[in-house]
């Protein structure tokens, strides 16, 4: 009996990594803390000519999801433009982290309990910034 | 004596933590698993143009990778699509010899080594185009 457990104890280990069932994160997200960092051009800002470091949560952008299938979600983010911009992002394996894409840039974020945090960079002519931002469920 | 010891110590806990072996990465990659949303022409012409966001979990649809070079922790190779132009890859481990970054004309990548697997996760942004993935891999 004692061999049968340990053989399914080591089958279990030996077999290869499951990916963890993702939060679901569809709704509104607003955002609780931010802190960032720019330099450049950007719409629905003021131009920095030296950077700006901030914590501003006016400078945080509001976070949507709209649709979720496992890891995949898709929604739309708005910033001072006021705009809202498409963003498509996937769940790692662990369920926890995920990546993220715009038109702007990409991020890395990780769902902490009922806490979401992303940080994003930029990749705009011109324009260079990074920020991490804390989000609660609306 | 316990003075040289803890001096031997206190020495070695200073010391700049050396970067690890990396993981050998040669070879051909296949997905075993993938997850991606994308909205927009991919340029390397790999998938369909999707005006709304398309959310899908197909190995079929993952990339596979054929890393050909490696020198220590910086590596090369060319990846497939589904159908379209194969790319150029260029990759580099992080010091830690398991979590490595990854780069194309079109995006970026992050993976991580999980025992025999490999997972990529990518973010691509180009004109009139963005997607993230996350695909596991093993080696062919």
């Amino acid at each position: 009996m004692r061999s049968l457990a340990l053989a399914l104890v080591l089958a279990s280990l030996s077999t290869a990594t499951l990916a963890a069932e993702p939060p679901q994160i569809v709704g509104t997200w607003t955002p609780v803390e931010h802190s960032s960092a720019r330099i450049g051009p950007r719409e629905g800002l003021p131009t920095y000519t030296t950077p700006s470091l901030s914590h501003d949560l006016h400078f945080a952008w509001k976070l949507v999801i709209t649709a979720q299938d496992g890891p995949a979600f898709a929604g739309y983010n708005m910033g001072p433009s006021g705009k809202p911009k498409d963003l498509v992002g996937v769940f790692r394996t662990d369920g926890v982290r995920f990546v993220m894409s715009t038109d702007g840039g990409a991020a890395t974020g990780e769902v902490m309990g009922d806490k979401l945090e992303f940080c994003f960079t930029d990749a705009i002519p011109v324009y260079v910034a990074a920020g991490c931002t804390i989000y609660q469920r609306q | 004596m316990r003075l040289l010891a803890l001096a031997a110590l206190l020495t070695a806990a200073a010391t700049p933590a050396l970067s690890a072996e990396p993981f050998n990465i040669l070879g051909t990659w296949v997905p075993v698993s993938h997850a991606a949303a994308r909205i927009g022409t991919t340029p390397s012409g790999a998938y369909d143009t999707y005006t709304k966001p398309s959310l899908v979990r197909d190995k079929g649809l993952g990339w596979s990778y054929t890393f050909d070079k490696q020198d220590g922790a910086a590596f090369s190779g060319i990846s497939h699509g589904p159908k379209g132009k194969p790319e150029m890859t260029v990759g580099v481990f992080r010091m830690d010899g398991r979590r490595f970054v990854l780069s194309t004309d079109s995006g970026n990548a992050s993976g991580e080594i999980n025992g025999d697997e490999i997972e990529i996760c990518w973010t691509d942004n180009v004109p009139n185009y963005i997607a993230a993935s996350c695909t596991t891999y093993k080696r062919q």
